[in-house]
């Protein structure tokens, strides 16, 4: 049957926008109820992706958990690896190696400048400029090669250990990041001449989707979301990991709290990280890189968590021992689960084209929502 | 372990660029040299076919048709070529020479694929939409000036012709997006016909304008009172804005980015043919790219003086420069973002119709005088 | 880290709360009664002096007698930590929410039910078992994070391992 005109009319046409839909980053689902293109109300409808990772840990020694990690956010691997990693050292009081930390933690900006430009290319799809997306992915590209170069994975990388970290840097690696870095810092002001300059894209994210500094923190949102409303929350400044308080870089705040404000955040940022990045080459003594760690690891009893910044936020390990030799309780504290639960507040009263421009802009990633 | 250099993708862009031109010229010197060959030999036949009026329709219908189909495949190739070269990637390359026969592989395959009609759609409105939508576009062929001789049929009111067949492309729009009793095509085809409608009005002013100053509607004699300047330059203080604005009208009455809402992929998935598979979404895409050559030619009509041009034939001279304006909308198309619904009527209405208005009004006074 | 006298106010208010000072991160870790933790997360919330602004974290984890809950807090302004625990017995997992005060808990929430089961006294959605669900299935019998939980297999595999209806 053909709808009825009545049916088009009434303020009642939902919209079920996923699992499967372009613009969705994955098989979330919306709800959303339209008078036309105004959007009544939405609710978000996840779980699809749910695997039980966190009770998948509890029947898995320590070490063994990490290439689970890999399958959260999968983006940013290394960012995952690395908090796991810190909880499990903090839950067993093991120390780590200067070198290995400096290793991490240039990995680990190394992925988030892949990631924000994965963000770069999709949320430009999203708005409808389809070139920037292969832009951004042919840069990606590079930083991919250089992180296989480095860990031999792609894209689940499974590699930073309790410990330290299982390999030096291979021979060269210095000199093609540096070539790869000079290569990005070009088209980088080039995507951005295409993108942050262009009035289109400016109407389209200038002022949707305002959070302001007050329900950013009380939603908790983290990361780039929470810096773009104005609040200077960054994990690797506020409580330093690793060697983030030698390093020298900034946070990039905006104020605005719209799409455009949380897009330059990460673009900045992708800036910073290639300066850690260089830092750390600089500075990074030489010695060890990996703990001498007992065979069977088993850790006092305790709790101990994580907090680290990856490229989507706060992401934190709550970790809970029993003395055994598989935890007892793992919480992964991730922060798209948490940005996704503002939506319903953010989409009310937006027209159809601005959910979409909205949901980019928080740059969830549902493997990590559903966990 | 090895790492892949990657060279400077500069110079790997430009060389994809140079290439690109290298094929599109020599497929232009290809097409200038046909008219050099001895048609003249078909006189006769020629002369026996114009004395009978319905193999004469019929051979025009016959020509306009496959000319139609044709142009679309190069057409599909070229955009995705185009596509290929701003992405800093190669576009189709595998089947045959620089990937020309793709269009032609996808066009069997679709013709190939099963033609499925949702369960709940109307089974009638959803089948007819495609042609209702592709044949106004068909119509509006038989007018287009390809040089003096070579035009199906010079109607005196052309330009009028143009605007009552084209605005129909509307029609089968909503019709697919009704008929298939989908959400997203309906909201696609409602945002398709707003959008049409509304920017048909400033296109309509921009094309009166050129009327009132060749003082006539017949399109070939448009053409030919540009014999020595095109208006454009005749008239430059308001044909260039009138320009413009007529290419993004056409912009937007072709759903092209910035205004391809109506079948914005990342909101609406596709949009009004969200549904369709096989050979009735072929004829979409057919109806979309005969479009994209008839309102480009038609600009070239109206402002860039048809088929005049030095040396080469004049059916070359007028498909080039449609050819040139056809890059230039696919230039633009794949460069900017997509604007949002109220965006777009609100720039027709509050910007476009406003100065279209004033435009066509010097116009008037310049007839005038 | 909040200032010792702000401390040993937190301390006469609430003198069945104990105290404890993680320095290796330097948290203050409270561990309180699940009948008092509502009126303490108010305290934490409008006392200046800790001003837990924002809400990091909310877990819970089974040890066989009773789920602790963890919570954890952050001070936007001030720049410390502070971590509630609080313990729900297993046969009435009863404790209140606080999505009234930080809306941000609402999902948070809604995951521990959904997988332990712990209800949340004045959640917007409380008692409603569908709307609670987060993760699992709307129509999922039993709490999948339980150390008792035994998932049950219809035997076919198109249908997920546990009888539907």
């Amino acid at each position: 049957m053909p709808l009825t005109s009545t049916e088009i009319s009434s303020p009642g046409m939902t919209i079920n926008m996923g699992p499967q839909h372009p613009s969705t980053h994955g098989v979330l689902r919306l709800l959303v109820e339209l008078d036309g293109e105004v959007v009544h109300s939405c609710r978000p409808v996840i779980g699809y992706l749910h695997r039980g990772l966190e009770k998948m840990f509890e029947a898995r020694p320590y070490r063994q958990c990490i290439p689970f990690t890999d399958r959260l956010d999968y983006l940013a691997a290394l960012n995952n690896n690395l908090a796991i990693s810190q909880a499990v050292e903090r839950v067993g009081n093991i120390a780590v190696p200067d070198r290995a930390q400096y290793i991490r933690v240039m990995l680990c900006e190394m992925n988030r400048i892949a990631s924000h430009l994965v963000f770069i290319g999709t949320y430009a799809t999203d708005i409808g400029a389809t070139t920037v997306f292969l832009y951004a992915f042919r840069d990606r590209e590079k930083m991919l090669d250089l992180l296989e170069m480095m860990t031999g994975a792609r894209l689940t990388y499974n590699w930073i250990r309790p410990g330290g970290v299982p390999t030096d840097l291979p021979e060269g690696f210095e000199k093609a990041v540096r070539s790869v870095f000079e290569e990005l810092k070009v088209t980088l002001d080039e995507n951005n001449r295409l993108l942050t300059g262009n009035r289109i894209f400016r109407v389209r994210t200038e002022g949707i989707g305002v959070i302001s500094k007050e329900h950013a923190i009380a939603w908790g949102a983290t990361g780039p979301v929470i810096r773009g409303s104005g609040v200077p929350y960054d994990i690797r400044k506020i409580a330093p990991y690793e060697v983030y308080d030698r390093l020298d870089f900034d946070v990039p705040v905006f104020d605005q709290g719209d799409c455009m404000a949380r897009y330059l955040v990460r673009i900045e940022e992708i800036r910073q990280s290639m300066r850690i990045v260089e830092q750390c080459f600089k500075d990074m003594p030489e010695g060890e890189i990996m703990t001498k760690m007992p065979k069977i690891f088993r850790p006092p009893a305790g709790q101990a968590y994580s907090r680290t910044e990856s490229p989507r936020g706060e992401l934190s390990f709550f970790m809970v021992s029993d003395g055994s030799l598989n935890p007892v309780r793992v919480h992964v504290r991730a922060p798209s689960f948490i940005h996704l639960s503002m939506l319903p507040d953010l989409l009310k009263g937006v027209k159809v084209a601005d959910v979409i421009a909205i949901l980019g802009s928080l740059d969830t990633v549902l493997g990590e929502v559903d966990r | 372990m090895s790492v892949r250099v990657y060279t400077s993708s500069k110079s790997y862009r430009a060389g994809q660029f140079f290439g690109g031109l290298i094929v599109s010229l020599i497929i232009i010197a290809v097409a200038s040299l046909l008219p050099l060959l001895p048609w003249y030999k078909l006189n006769p036949v020629l002369d026996f076919i114009g004395l009978h009026p319905w193999l004469n329709a019929f051979l025009k219908a016959f020509v306009v048709v496959n000319f139609v189909a044709l142009h679309v495949l190069f057409l599909i190739w070229l955009e995705r070529k185009f596509a290929g070269w701003m992405q800093a990637r190669l576009g189709p390359k595998h089947v045959g020479w620089q990937g020309l026969g793709q269009t032609l592989a996808d066009a069997i395959k679709l013709f190939l694929k099963e033609d499925i009609v949702p369960a709940k759609a109307d089974r009638q409105l959803f089948a007819i939409a495609p042609f209702l939508s592709f044949m106004p576009t068909l119509l509006t062929f038989m007018v287009l000036p390809f040089s003096a001789a070579w035009i199906a049929y010079d109607y005196d009111l052309g330009a009028l012709f143009v605007v009552a067949v084209s605005t129909n492309v509307a029609l089968g729009v909503l019709a697919a997006g009704w008929g298939a009793n989908n959400k997203y095509s309906i909201l696609g085809g409602a945002r398709a016909v707003a959008q049409l409608l509304s920017y048909e009005i400033p296109m309509v002013m921009m094309i009166l304008a050129v009327v009132t100053l060749s003082d006539t509607m017949s399109m070939k004699q448009i053409v030919l009172r540009q014999a020595h300047m095109w208006n454009i330059v005749a008239y430059w203080p308001v044909m260039i804005p009138a320009f413009l604005i007529f290419l993004t009208c056409a912009l937007a009455e072709l759903n092209r980015t910035p205004f391809d809402l109506p079948e914005a992929e990342s909101e609406l998935v596709s949009g009004f043919h969200t549904e369709y598979s096989g050979m009735r979404f072929a004829f979409f895409y057919l109806a979309e790219f005969a479009n994209n050559f008839f309102s480009a030619g038609f600009a070239v009509t109206l402002f860039f003086g048809g088929w005049y041009g030095p040396i080469l034939p004049p059916v070359v001279w007028f498909t080039l420069k449609t050819l040139i304006l056809i890059c230039v909308m696919m230039w633009i198309r794949w460069t900017l973002p997509r604007l949002r619904i109220d965006q777009v009527m609100g720039f027709c209405w509050k910007v476009l119709v406003p100065i279209s208005l004033v435009i066509y009004c010097i116009t008037a006074l310049i007839a005038l005088k | 880290m909040p200032t010792p006298e702000a401390i040993s106010k937190l301390q006469q208010l609430f003198s069945e709360t104990q105290l404890k000072v993680d320095w290796a991160v330097k948290d203050l870790i409270l561990d309180v009664e699940c009948d008092t933790f509502k009126k303490l997360c108010l305290f934490l919330r409008r006392n200046t002096d800790f001003d837990c602004d924002f809400l990091a974290d909310i877990t819970s984890w089974d040890t066989g007698e009773s789920f602790p809950l963890w919570y954890r807090f952050h001070s936007m302004s001030l720049n410390h930590t502070v971590i509630v625990r609080t313990n729900v017995p297993r046969d009435n997992p009863i404790i209140a929410s606080v999505t009234d005060i930080w809306p941000g808990a609402d999902w948070l929430e809604r995951e521990c039910f959904d997988m332990y089961g712990i209800d949340f006294e004045g959640h917007p959605f409380q008692g409603d078992l569908a709307q609670m669900r987060i993760l699992m299935p709307k129509d999922w019998d039993g709490f999948p994070f339980r150390k008792d939980y035994e998932p049950v297999f219809s035997g076919d595999p198109l249908h997920g391992p546990q009888e539907r209806n």
